[in-house]
């Protein structure tokens, strides 16, 4: 306990030094001494029925998942019934706990309805609507997570605002410490918009090779809000705010030096090759294969690799060009990782063919999807003496309540030299069928680490956003910042980005 | 960071030595928090309302230091379980203490009790542990938490809360009422028995529900608030648990009570300010009567609350006669008019009777058609003390403040200001006007209505807490101006500078 305190205290220690001189300090560090906003939240946010998934009153996507500076993104925005509308662009990250910064406000502009596409093949739902705006990045606007709140100014007062997001991510190509992944492919792979049209949804089954999905389109509600967690800031904002956006504000609470990129910017391993570290994080299930070597690569030079996500890394899903050309902007079921694994020759038999096998995710994450998929449970540790939990005085078969869920990783890789299981126990799904699952850690080829923490949740125990909603699913839930994950960690984070303690 | 520790250090000093001595909350809250007081497996049956897996309930809505309280659970399957006692407060935010572990205890599945006169469902279960208040223990409110312990380690384990609160009799600067006879009235358990379920109307009268037996889920769960932690526990972590957290972390001298303490004025004229908070919709007529007094006796009276003392529900002893333990909706309080009462008639049917007095004589403002909805809480009277250290100017706007219910028509009372008025929409569509007052009291007291049901929402957010979000609108959480106006009413109302 003594060695805990003295750790937290020389962490405050730390960002007070940093804070208190320029010298120094990184981007990141710089960045969040800027003023947050105090009202970044959606207030007004209304679906087209109590189980809608849409908000057409005002809803919109962008133009592309991520962004340079200097380079323009268009902003369609669709409002049903027509009304003028503002769009204010917000930067998410810690801002002294307020969560975001106001980059930008613009409008008004004239919204419309914008027409709501017929399926097309293989159900895709691709909107070809008119741009409402297009932004040109400033070169100042640093990488991150970018909201624009979309909302409608009504010229009666007794007539109520409405209000939704739009998503994309400013990336850059700087050498950083910590490559930040967002798992865009996933937010697009469970969207339903408008109604039920997501990978999950197609007649001839939920987990063939039968639908397309297509980014351009708005982001509806997060897809099971009855199931998972009913959170009103999903409406149009992917699943960044429920799954990932606890991990950017506790690392830029932190200082980290960090960069974000979509999934579709792993198709080279360019950038991650310039990094200390590599994040996967939440629920990171759809990759194209190119991702899958690319995250090989990173490992093979000495890049630290971190899944702090479950479920990932489970299916391919080739990148292809929307009917207008811009890159990357459909994707598709296209088969199972796990080459010959059972689960992955039983996805091939129950619910193919795919055209393709992705190879052994075990082998890249160290642990598997495994059947059953998913479910809750307790994150249990096995190895305390591990480096990773030094300092939280955790002993053998602590728990950490409801960390594991709503997916997981199992069946670790014990074949390759070096791997430890840090953590492992039983989960349920839904309630009642056991299952269970594994976090490992196993040595890079140059002095570097590969851990999988294996649950979607972990970073429901670092930091609770201001508006944040905590999942509840397969009647189990995490209880928010929990001090021992913080300090795991910064014990992972720090010794990959090769920081003292 | 030698700096910055001793800086800390010399605040906390400051602010401790600021406040009374022996201030007990403060004392109380030096105490280690517990890490681990959440519900983390909890479950609801087919009908997404009860916990039949463990679930239970207490013999009393509050008890004092010294008395015992039985605490009646069911687990079905039958099954080990054990029950924590914390009590929530703050705890260097942690948000509860850990009291008290009873058991490893043998449970039994206890019968689900059949539909009595008025659709009363009365559970009379065997007790499962008697619990003797110790003497240290502070007013509070306390969680029982209830959770299974399956024999082998592939089984899971399920939990679930009881919950009762710890009163005292002693002179403190704030009450903080619990609003329990609206989580009871609320409370559809096992299924659909609440005062809304009753065919012929959702405020039909002479609908009745007992104490005895337990919270289930909050009962509008996709509608208003989606909180995991409401099973068992009432409406309390939902609606009222962040102004408790709020008022424990300032270090405020506080002291709890259930609804049923108010039938007695001297136990709110014991206190320099009352506070109503969250939903109060249901008072029996004499704890108007006791609050009236406690206002002419020089009382503050903060309604950080929405939808109070709207119906009439009258306490009654339970079958075994314990006092207080039902209500029944037996009419209405009689601020609202004729017009809006037939507005509504499908809700209030066409024999609603007024047999209340005038809420709007102790509030300042009341509930209005329609009584639900969502807005934001705008700044009208910027000048007013209350505002000091705020910023705010007329016409800023708190977003999404105002809901699930809230307060207008205000009252012609001598020296009433309309300090927040706005629009909120029912269903997003059907607009309300509501109004926050302020009034002054005989004797140099005043009585603020906030006129919403999530003010305590923007005060603080507890570990596991979990936003409303409701007609389409919803609160954001802690804001610095709510915060502020808050301590503004609050010292001035205890008599504590700036």
């Amino acid at each position: 306990m003594k060695t805990n305190t003295a750790l937290t205290r020389i962490a405050c220690c730390a960002s007070l030094l940093t804070a208190l001189t320029a010298l120094g300090a990184n981007p990141i560090q710089i960045e969040n001494r800027k003023p947050g906003a105090a009202d970044w939240q959606l207030t007004r946010v209304r679906l087209d029925s109590p189980s809608g998934m849409r908000s057409p009153f005002v809803e919109g996507y962008c133009s592309r998942q991520s962004v340079k500076a200097g380079e323009a993104i268009d902003i369609m925005v669709s409002t049903d019934p027509p009304a003028k509308f503002a769009i204010e662009i917000f930067r998410t990250g810690y801002y002294g706990g307020k969560g975001a910064r106001l980059m930008k406000k613009l409008g008004l502009f004239q919204g419309k309805a914008q027409v709501i596409p017929k399926p097309g093949p293989k159900d895709i739902h691709e909107c070809k609507w008119e741009p409402t705006t297009q932004l040109t990045i400033p070169k100042d606007w640093l990488s991150g997570v970018y909201l624009g709140r979309l909302t409608t100014m009504p010229a009666d007062k007794e007539k109520p605002y409405w209000q939704s997001y739009v998503i994309f991510i400013v990336r850059d190509e700087r050498p950083a410490d910590i490559l930040f992944q967002c798992s865009d492919n996933t937010w697009q792979a469970y969207n339903r918009w408008p109604t039920k049209y997501s990978l999950y949804t197609h007649p001839k089954g939920g987990q063939g090779p039968w639908a397309d999905v297509s980014f351009d389109r708005p982001y509806g509600r997060q897809s099971q809000y009855t199931g998972i967690v009913n959170d009103p800031l999903s409406v149009g904002s992917g699943e960044f705010l429920c799954f990932e956006q606890p991990f950017t504000y506790w690392l830029e609470e932190h200082g980290y030096d960090v960069t974000y990129c979509s999934n579709s910017d792993m198709l080279t391993p360019d950038h991650g090759l310039k990094c200390k570290t590599f994040l996967s994080v939440g629920h990171d299930e759809y990759w194209d294969i190119r991702l899958f070597r690319s995250a090989e690569k990173l490992r093979d030079a000495g890049v630290n690799l971190m899944f702090f996500s479950g479920n990932a890394v489970c299916w391919v899903t080739p990148f292809r060009a929307s009917s207008s050309g811009a890159p990357n902007r459909i994707i598709f079921r296209g088969g199972p990782y796990g080459a010959k694994q059972e689960y992955a020759v039983e996805r091939q038999t129950q619910h193919g063919p795919f055209p393709e096998n992705g190879p052994d995710e075990g082998y890249l994450m160290g642990a598997r999807n495994g059947r059953p998929i998913n479910g809750g449970g307790d994150w249990i540790v096995t190895k305390p003496d591990h480096w990773m939990f030094a300092g939280t005085g955790m002993k053998k078969g602590d728990r950490i309540p409801g960390l594991v869920g709503w997916e997981y990783h199992n069946l670790p890789a014990t074949e390759i030299p070096g791997l430890e299981i840090v953590a492992k126990g039983n989960v349920w799904v839904g309630g009642e069928t056991l299952s269970d699952y594994a976090a490992t850690i196993y040595p890079g080829p140059k002095g570097n680490f590969v851990f999988n923490a294996a649950t979607i949740f972990w970073c429901q125990d670092l930091s609770m956003p201001p508006g944040h909603t905590l999942p509840w699913s397969h009647w189990s839930r995490p209880h928010g910042p929990d001090p021992r994950v913080q300090q795991i960690t910064h014990n992972l984070l720090r010794r990959a980005v090769g920081a003292s303690k | 960071m030698k700096t910055r520790f001793l800086l800390c250090f010399l605040l906390a000093c400051s602010s401790a030595l600021n406040a009374a001595q022996n201030n007990l909350i403060l004392d109380e809250n030096r105490k280690p928090g517990s890490t681990d007081w959440q519900l983390t497996r909890v479950r609801t049956d087919k009908n997404n309302y009860r916990s039949a897996w463990i679930e239970g309930y207490c013999s009393k809505q509050s008890v004092l230091a010294g008395e015992t309280i039985d605490i009646m659970v069911s687990t079905d399957p039958p099954t080990k379980f054990k029950i924590e006692i914390f009590r929530t407060g703050y705890y260097g935010g942690k948000g509860a203490r850990l009291m008290t572990t009873l058991g490893p205890l043998q449970g039994t599945a206890q019968p689900i009790p059949p539909i009595g006169e008025k659709r009363l469902r009365e559970c009379r279960w065997k007790s499962s542990a008697t619990l003797k208040i110790p003497a240290d223990w502070p007013s509070g409110v306390y969680l029982g938490r209830l959770t299974t312990l399956p024999d082998a380690a592939d089984r899971p384990y399920w939990q679930s809360y009881v919950i009762f609160i710890v009163r005292d009799t002693r002179r403190a600067d704030v009450l903080f009422q619990c609003s329990d006879n609206t989580w009871q009235a609320y409370n559809r358990w096992p299924d659909s028995y609440s005062l809304y379920t009753d065919p012929r109307g959702s405020h039909a009268r002479d609908v009745a529900v007992s104490f005895d037996r337990p919270y289930g889920r909050q009962p509008q769960y996709m509608a208003i608030v989606n909180d995991p932690l409401s099973v068992g526990s009432g409406e309390f972590l939902s609606f009222e648990q962040p102004l408790a957290y709020f008022l424990e972390q300032h270090g405020y001298d506080v002291t709890y009570c259930s609804n049923s303490d108010c039938l007695d004025t001297s136990q709110i004229t014991r206190c320099k300010s009352f506070i109503s908070v969250g939903h109060d919709e249901y008072w029996d007529v004499p704890q108007y009567h006791a609050t009236k007094a406690a206002i002419e006796a020089g009382v503050n009276v903060l309604w950080l609350s929405g939808n109070s003392v709207c119906a009439v529900s009258a306490f009654s002893p339970s079958a075994d006669g314990l006092p207080n333990r039902i209500i029944t909706r037996t009419g209405h309080f009689s601020g609202m008019t004729d017009a809006e009462f037939a507005q509504e008639e499908k809700c209030f049917t066409k024999d609603y009777r007024r047999i209340g007095p005038d809420e709007t004589l102790i509030m300042g403002a009341r509930t209005i058609i329609p009584a639900n909805g969502g807005g934001d809480w705008v700044c009208v009277k910027p000048s007013h003390w209350m505002f000091a250290g705020t910023g705010m100017k007329k016409g800023d706007a708190i977003p999404g403040l105002v809901g699930w219910e809230h307060h207008g028509a205000p009252a012609k009372l001598p020296g009433l200001e309309v300090v927040g008025e706005g629009t909120a929409w029912s269903g997003g569509v059907k607009p309300a006007h509501w109004t926050a007052t302020i009034f002054p009291g005989p004797k140099k007291n005043f009585i603020f209505n906030a006129a919403t049901i999530f003010w305590c929402q923007d005060l603080s957010m507890p570990p596991g807490h979990t936003l409303p979000w409701s007609h389409w609108s919803r609160p954001h959480g802690p804001d610095p101006r709510v915060q502020q106006i808050t301590h503004n009413l609050l010292r001035r109302a205890i008599g504590r500078g700036k």
